[in-house]
């Protein structure tokens, strides 16, 4: 994993796994490594991994069995969804539209690229299914 | 666990020691073996016994003298070295268990290397060659007239100087020792005569025939009579100070300076 | 576990530290920063036992390390920076062998494991080995005693990029919970994100010992264009400036080690103040 962005460790970590949550590769009620596995496998401090899960854990992504591990709490893609979503809505989605307005990008242009791109999006996942 | 001795750690320090130091007991090996095939390898081109059993006897005395003495620079040159004593200082053991597995390579297994070395070579092939070596080696060193109490404490001395000296000097140690055992010498022969003036000083005057013999480290003996009250009682301090107070004193100073050293 | 006051250390007539103050928990990976010949590796040779303070004090499990206790001594594990103490005529197994019966939890297992993630020739001599090679085998040596206090003198020092990302691993892997690892390095890259919490310091005092978390708290790592105007440290990077400054409320951001290092040496009393401890 490269730890390439401006966001603290711990978050980025957190960030992965739920990318891992949206494209199904941890499903619900799924273990997850534990704290010093993820630790090892990424080479960061357990601590820093620990403080990743205590994140997850408050926003009910994860839970824990004690003496067993993590576990993908059940409806945690709906959550990790909700949570994305406002993420993009509040910080992502604002600097494109400062560019849209720096650049002079035509909305109707857009629109339109943004369907066609979805469309192309959705005929893929139906070719894989 | 007790902090300051301890069999089992003891024990297990002599063993790290004698395989950490096999190197050095293998150069000893094949030294005094091959010294001993020299020497019978010589009698042998000669057809008869070129080298004596008194030869080898001596030969036997004073390899045993050399190892003696030296061996705390033999077995621990690197003891106290910054870089290299590292895993040593940090060994869990105590203080004075390092110390004592230190006296015990010096004093007892350095000698008995030696004894097993040669003299075992020796005797086999005295055993199995007696017209060319009779004898045996090991045991005819006792037969030595100057074998005696006095000159054992001597060497003792010399060990544990070396010893003191291996620990307190870094660099350049085997210069630094000479220089102040030469140093030493000359103070104490200094001491020496000096107090003899004040006690006897009629021995400098020449005529009154007092005679002590009195040998001090150089190997010199100064004559002085029996008879003279003082010059007995000089004798004797300086002979405690010789058997007694030297090695002590040298003793815990390296055992101080072993548990305080800095790296 | 170790508790370190006012300590002051003289080499000769030289002033080496002074006024060194810092408690260390266990269970944590401290990072041991600091400029050329500060003084960390007399730190940690202090902390072991290896040096005697000149002044103060510095108790590791409520004892004088000085003493070089049996007992305590096999609570610790020191590695060195250079490999001269290790180099011998006998392989690390052998080596293990005669020096592991002193570490009460010495795990032979964990050895071999370590030593093969490193790929380390465990069969052959260690005067044999190249410097990295030695220096891996030492370090899987001192993970696998399992003591409560692990020193590292610069352990990334010597091994191959490769190398390193495994030393990240390993110790993310092996150290334990009851054991308190202080690493001391120059190469902060070798350690990102294994290092926490960061210890920087000055032969004139600790000017930070904090967890990364308290850190990214009080200071803000941003990217800008042009330099705010409560800047503490900057330097060029791609994107603009990578800047420093005091966090005013700016959330948390990821803590550039580098550049946390720069910006204390140069504002030591900013950061004192910022870090002060109520």
């Amino acid at each position: 994993m490269n730890f390439n962005e401006h966001k603290p460790i711990y978050l980025q970590i957190s960030d992965s796994i739920c990318e891992k949550i949206l494209n199904d590769e941890y499903r619900e009620d799924e273990r997850i490594p534990s704290i010093r596995e993820l630790g090892a496998m990424l080479g960061v401090n357990p601590n820093t991994v620990m403080r990743s899960f205590e994140h997850l854990k408050s926003i009910d992504i994860i839970y824990d069995k004690r003496g067993v591990g993590f576990f993908i709490s059940p409806n945690a893609k709906c959550a990790v969804k909700k949570i994305y979503k406002e993420e993009f809505m509040n910080t992502e989605l604002p600097a494109i539209i400062k560019k849209i307005e720096l650049l002079d990008i035509n909305i109707n242009d857009l629109t339109e690229k943004i369907n066609k791109e979805l469309e192309k999006q959705k005929n893929l996942k139906v070719n894989h299914t | 666990m007790n902090n300051i001795f301890q069999f089992d750690r003891f024990f297990k320090l002599i063993a790290r020691g004698l395989v950490h130091r096999s190197k050095v007991i293998m150069l000893a090996a094949i030294g005094f073996m091959g010294l001993s095939l020299v020497i019978f390898l010589t009698n042998v081109l000669n057809g008869n016994e070129f080298f004596s059993l008194n030869f080898r006897a001596n030969t036997l005395s004073t390899t045993l003298i050399f190892m003696f003495i030296f061996s705390p620079f033999i077995f621990f040159f690197s003891v106290n070295h910054p870089k290299k004593g590292l895993t040593e200082v940090m060994l869990p053991a105590s203080a004075l268990e390092k110390y004592l597995v230190m006296q015990f390579f010096c004093i007892i297994i350095a000698p008995f290397l030696t004894l097993l070395f040669y003299g075992s070579i020796d005797a086999l092939l005295a055993t199995l060659f007696p017209r060319l070596f009779r004898g045996y080696a090991f045991v005819e060193i006792y037969n030595f007239s100057d074998f005696n109490w006095e000159s054992y404490m001597i060497f003792f001395l010399m060990q544990q100087v070396f010893m003191f000296f291996n620990l307190y000097f870094v660099n350049h140690k085997l210069l630094k020792t000479f220089g102040s055992v030469m140093l030493l010498q000359i103070a104490f022969i200094i001491l020496f005569l000096l107090s003899i003036k004040l006690v006897v000083p009629e021995v400098f005057e020449g005529d009154t025939g007092l005679k002590m013999n009195i040998k001090i480290p150089n190997g010199d003996s100064l004559l002085i009579q029996k008879g003279s009250h003082s010059a007995i009682v000089l004798e004797k301090i300086f002979r405690i100070f010789i058997d007694i107070v030297a090695p002590i004193a040298l003793i815990f100073g390296s055992y101080f300076k072993l548990k305080t050293n800095r790296y | 576990m170790i508790n370190i006051s006012n300590l002051s250390f003289r080499y000769g007539k030289k002033e080496v530290l002074t006024n060194i103050c810092m408690k260390l928990e266990t269970g944590k990976i401290y990072g041991l920063l600091g400029e050329n010949g500060v003084g960390k590796t007399t730190l940690l040779k202090i902390i072991c036992g290896l040096q005697e303070p000149s002044g103060g004090s510095c108790a590791v499990f409520n004892e004088n390390p000085f003493r070089r206790k049996p007992s305590f001594l096999n609570r610790i594990y020191y590695l060195p920076e250079e490999t001269e103490y290790i180099q011998n005529d006998f392989t690390i197994k052998y080596f293990a062998k005669i020096n592991a019966p002193f570490y009460p939890k010495f795990d032979n297992i964990k050895l071999d494991t370590i030593l093969k993630e490193f790929d380390v020739d465990s069969d052959r001599k260690l005067n044999k080995l190249s410097y990295g090679q030695t220096k891996k085998a030492a370090i899987a040596f001192a993970i696998a005693t399992n003591v409560d206090l692990l020193l590292l003198d610069e352990p990334s020092n010597g091994l191959d990029i490769p190398s390193k990302t495994i030393f990240r691993k390993i110790m993310a892997e092996y150290c334990l919970d009851t054991t308190c690892t202080i690493i001391s390095t120059h190469q902060v890259r070798d350690l990102e994100n294994i290092i926490d919490p960061i210890i920087i310091l000055d032969n004139r005092a600790v000017l930070l010992n904090e967890s990364l978390e308290r850190i990214s708290e009080r200071l803000y790592f941003g990217i800008e264009n042009t330099l705010p105007y409560n800047t503490l440290y900057s330097e060029p990077t791609l994107g603009g400036y990578l800047c420093v400054s005091e966090n005013n409320g700016q959330g948390e951001s990821r803590v550039n080690l580098e550049a946390l290092f720069n910006t204390t040496m140069q504002h030591k009393s900013k950061i004192k103040e910022l870090f002060k401890t109520a």
